[in-house]
């Protein structure tokens, strides 16, 4: 497994299923990416980054149910597989590792 | 949640965008998604940015992970295959009946053509003086004047008028004037009369648009003494030669002028056709005026500007310059000059209006006819529309053995659009295939049409894309018309009862249709043929009036001023050949292009009578008697009288009208023309149609001519041959200047009705290909509805009847048909013919006996389709057609 495989954003919208999880889908993740981020995010692209992930098999997914809101359409619910789960930790073991080696006051240089 | 309140919807716009490109299956989610967003939106921040989010939402789901659809399952037949299998069974279909087959298509290819030709005709007519790149800002200067009771318009003004208008008015660009004659031109040995010429300033060529091969547009026609000539022109006089810069003699002063540039030629579809342009700066005019006609002259207006309100405008030059002129020319007052150009108009007509709309006495060339373009393009509709209806007939009757197939094809699950596509599929192949044989025949009939309509076509405007196009349009359109009627009742057939047999019960509504149609075919025939008739009779009675002079056995010789001053002696020696009955010193004659107009008005006792125009031809002592014109008051011109020659002056009966003098004697009365010269009345002759029999004969005086420049002669009938020859070598014997011109009067009185006699021969062509479609159509139908009723004759003659008793049977029908068409053509025809001919002065009146003529020949025509099949049917074997099946 190579770490190109998961792009930013999508790393991004992987983190915010497994955060939202159960139930995630992407109206949710986009509002939720929203608000954390402070730019608009459009659930296009949302939705393509999940397509991705599932594709990559690091989300599964299933038709959920339908609401007034949508129309009485349905929703697609993702949750993170097992696969997914272990990409995100080995991302975030990677950044852990990276973030120790910072001595305090070069962080301190920042602000 | 079944109580919840209607949620707010986006906007539809974006939703049907994206419904269009997004993939099916994910439609659901993506439109859900984007719903409930818009809905948090709209709770959040209104619903009208919720809005213009939205747009952007759906513009975020233009990526191909959306558009691509998801592979089927299933086989996916492309479209293209049942297109495939349409085509066939459409061709089996076809190869089955092959005679119909044939008929439908003979008729279409037909139609097809004649729609082609026309349409290229009205093309044509249409394109006409497009060609110069601001022809849209072009107008042409008119002049009318109210007189004798209508409006005399002249397509051309006097020599100061065009500058004039420029000076004084801003929003004039440019004016150009061009002057058409007709002379003598020599290089070395070669020397030809000829009779496209003009004068033309300088920025004619530029402002038309003219293209130039050698030599410079702006610059040819400057200086004095200047000629410009086409490519042909060019090889005419100087064959190999390189023309720019040698002089041709002009004229018979042989006054030099060089060459200075050379023209392809001036394009066909320009309302004037001139082989060399002679520069109008050669002759100096010291006193340009106003008053008189005769330049052509032609405006560039700026683009914005409204020629209505510059017309509006012109009056105010009329009373600057225009009055003074009347003052001094007819010695008159001020008020009395003002009275007299009170009816005096300038007007502008656009360049492109002038081949269709303007129809003044004094055009260039003979115009096209708005009406005509009509007339024909409303042809060539209707006779495809004839050959549609023959399909539409065809295939109806032809129902009830299609019916068979329709009922499977809707059992193994066709559904109606299918079948309508079947049928619609049938009909468009065949107009295509008839859009081949058309092509066939445009090709063999084209060099016909350009001779019938004097038009120059060449094959290859047939073969560029565009005419393609368009052809493939028609064709398309003509057989989904023709196929449309057909497709959809045969569609609509219910599955058990065309299964059953049963279609033949309720046939009378498709009677009625196939009747509606014959009878619509066969009025426009007997139309068309009604129309042939008025137009040939019309003209034949046009060529055979009495035109109150004797045209037969007369030649003008043109241009006897060749002969400078021995002229009167030519003549005498001519009056002496024992070949000749009389001879006339003259240039005038009935027919010719050569007349003289001027404004006279009558001196009565009691003060003076209202201008008129009148004509005016210069003749001698034996002119009256050598056209055979007759007097009919008075005395002819006399050497008894020397006054005659200086103040005498013959009037026709139809100036006596004008001038107000009906019933009182006229001779010995005065009349005075412009310039203050007065005429005493010493004769009036019987009228005669100087001009077309097309207008009224006009009031003419014949003044005694000075230096005449031509003769009239008129001869025996003996020998025509050998008298043409001795008259060439008395012609040389006197050392002439240049070649003898010569024509016989009845000769160029033919070419005035050359453009009916066009109209008719398309109408004649047009009608006849109306009635070979028409009973094709018939032919058709008769046979097929005799075939359906072979059982019925066979038990008939079984039990007894007759053939003729059969075949009275069986025509009876059709005959009805025709008579009802006739009876519907009829008074259309005669509204039609009776508009036609208001254009004609001198008419026919359209006869009861005309519309039986056509009836007659229409029901001939009819008859004969049908017995041929009837008679057929009824002499068969009752053994035989009982058999059937």
């Amino acid at each position: 497994m190579r770490r190109s495989d998961l792009g930013e954003f999508e790393e991004v919208v992987l983190l915010a299923v497994a955060a939202l999880s159960p139930g995630a889908y992407s109206v949710l993740i986009a509002e939720e990416l929203e608000r954390e981020t402070g730019n608009s995010v459009s659930t296009g692209a949302v939705h393509a980054a999940l397509q991705r992930l599932e594709q990559k098999g690091y989300l599964r997914s299933e038709l959920g149910e339908a609401t007034a809101e949508r129309g009485g359409r349905r929703k697609r619910l993702f949750t993170v597989t097992a696969l997914g789960g272990r990409v995100l930790s080995e991302v975030r073991a990677v950044r852990n590792r990276l973030w120790d080696r910072i001595i305090p006051n070069i962080r301190l240089e920042w602000s | 949640m079944p109580n919840t309140p209607p949620q707010p919807v986006g906007p539809r716009f974006a939703d049907r965008l994206l419904t269009w490109f997004c993939a099916p299956h994910l439609r659901e989610e993506v439109l859900g998604d984007l719903h409930e967003r818009y809905a948090i939106r709209a709770k959040r921040v209104g619903e009208a940015r919720a809005r213009q989010r939205y747009w952007l939402d759906v513009v975020a789901y233009i990526r191909p992970e959306f558009i691509k659809r998801q592979p089927q399952p299933y086989s996916n037949p492309k479209i293209t295959d049942m297109l495939r299998n349409y085509v066939k069974i459409a061709w089996r279909n076809l190869m089955l009946n092959k005679a119909f087959t044939a008929i439908n298509m003979l008729g279409l290819a037909i139609g097809l053509t004649s729609f082609m030709l026309i349409a290229v005709f009205v093309f044509n007519e249409l394109s006409y003086d497009q060609y110069p790149t601001k022809a849209k800002n072009i107008y042409r200067v008119q002049l009318s004047v109210a007189g004798n009771g209508d409006v005399a318009v002249y397509p051309n003004v006097d020599v100061a008028v065009g500058e004039g208008i420029q000076r004084t008015f801003p929003e004039v660009k440019a004016s150009t004037r061009f002057r058409p004659v007709s002379d003598y031109i020599q290089y070395k040995a070669n020397q030809f009369k000829e009779a496209h010429l003009a004068f033309a300033d300088s920025n004619f060529l530029q402002l038309f648009s003219i293209p130039f091969i050698k030599g410079n547009a702006a610059t040819a026609l400057i200086a004095p003494n200047s000629i410009v000539i086409s490519k042909e022109f060019a090889r005419k006089y100087f064959g190999d030669e390189d023309p720019i810069g040698k002089a041709l003699a002009v004229g018979t002063q042989r006054s030099a002028f060089t060459v200075t540039g050379i023209i392809d030629k001036v394009p066909d579809n320009s309302h004037f056709h001139t082989d060399a342009f002679l520069s109008l700066s050669t002759h100096h005019i010291e006193h340009p005026t106003w008053s008189n006609v005769g330049t052509y002259t032609y405006l560039e207006l700026a683009d914005k500007a409204d020629p209505k309100k510059l017309e509006a405008k012109f009056p105010q030059l009329v009373a600057k310059y225009v009055v003074p002129e009347v003052q001094r020319d007819m010695g008159v007052s001020l008020a009395e000059a003002q009275k007299s150009v009170e009816t005096f108009r300038f007007s502008l007509q656009p360049l492109t209006d002038i081949h269709l709309y303007s129809n003044t006495k004094y055009e260039l060339e003979p115009n096209g006819d708005i009406k005509y373009v009509y007339i024909f393009s409303a042809l060539a509709l209707f006779i495809l529309l004839l050959a549609c209806i023959n399909f539409t007939n065809l295939s109806t009757a032809q129902a009830a053995k299609r019916s068979r197939e329709v009922g499977i094809r809707k059992v193994m699950g066709s559904i109606k659009k299918q079948i309508v596509f079947q049928f619609l599929t049938e009909s468009v192949l065949l107009t295509l295939l008839a859009m081949v044989c058309a092509y066939g025949l445009l090709f063999l009939l084209l060099p016909y049409f350009n001779q019938v309509a004097n038009k120059q076509i060449s094959y290859s405007f047939f073969l560029n894309y565009q005419a393609i196009l368009t052809l493939f349009l028609v064709s398309l359109l003509s057989g989904m018309l023709a196929g449309a009627y057909p497709a959809f009742f045969l569609s609509s057939f219910s599955i058990i009862r065309t299964l059953k047999g049963a279609f033949f019960g309720k046939s009378s509504q498709k009677k009625s249709l196939h009747s509606g149609l014959i009878v619509f075919q066969f009025s426009i025939s007997t139309i068309l043929l009604i129309a042939t008739i008025v137009v040939y009779k019309q003209l034949q009675y046009m060529q055979t009036k009495k035109l109150g002079y004797d045209k037969d056995q007369v030649i003008a010789l043109p241009d006897t001023r060749l002969l400078g001053d021995k002229q009167l002696a030519f003549k005498e020696q001519l009056a002496q050949n024992a070949h000749v009955v009389a001879a006339s010193l003259s240039r005038y004659t009935p027919g010719g292009i050569m007349m003289d107009g001027t404004q006279i008005y009558p001196k009565n006792e009691t003060g003076n009578g209202a201008e008129i125009h009148t004509n005016i031809f210069h003749i001698d002592y034996d002119y009256l008697r050598t056209l055979g014109i007759q007097v009919v008051q008075g005395r002819n011109f006399s050497r008894d009288f020397p006054t005659d020659s200086i103040s005498g002056v013959l009037i026709n009966e139809s100036a006596v009208h004008e001038l107000g003098w009906k019933g009182t004697n006229p001779i010995g009365r005065s009349i005075v023309r412009s310039g203050n010269h007065e005429f005493k009345v010493i004769g009036v002759v019987k009228d005669f149609n100087y001009v077309s029999v097309k207008q009224k004969v006009a009031p003419l005086m014949l003044l005694m001519g000075r230096n005449a420049g031509g003769i009239v002669l008129k001869i025996k009938t003996t020998d025509v041959a050998g008298f043409l020859d001795d008259l060439k070598q008395q012609w040389e014997s006197f050392n002439p200047n240049g070649p003898l011109e010569y024509h016989f009067l009845d000769d160029q009185f033919a070419t005035f009705y050359a453009s009916e006699q066009r109209t008719q021969q398309l109408f004649s062509a047009f009608a006849l290909l109306a009635v070979i479609i028409a009973s094709l159509g018939l032919f058709a139908l008769s046979a097929f509805v005799i075939e359906q009723r072979t059982k019925e004759i066979g038990i008939r003659k079984v039990m007894g009847a007759s053939v003729p008793g059969i075949v009275q049977l069986l025509v009876k029908d059709f005959v009805q048909l025709v008579l009802i068409s006739v009876v519907i053509a009829s008074p259309i025809a005669w509204y039609a013919m009776h508009h036609w001919l208001q254009d004609f002065a001198y008419r026919i009146e359209v006869e009861w006996w005309m519309f039986a003529l056509s009836g007659l020949f229409a029901l001939t025509i009819a008859l004969l389709t049908v017995s041929f099949q009837s008679i057929k049917a009824a002499l068969v074997n009752p053994i035989k057609s009982l058999r059937s099946e």
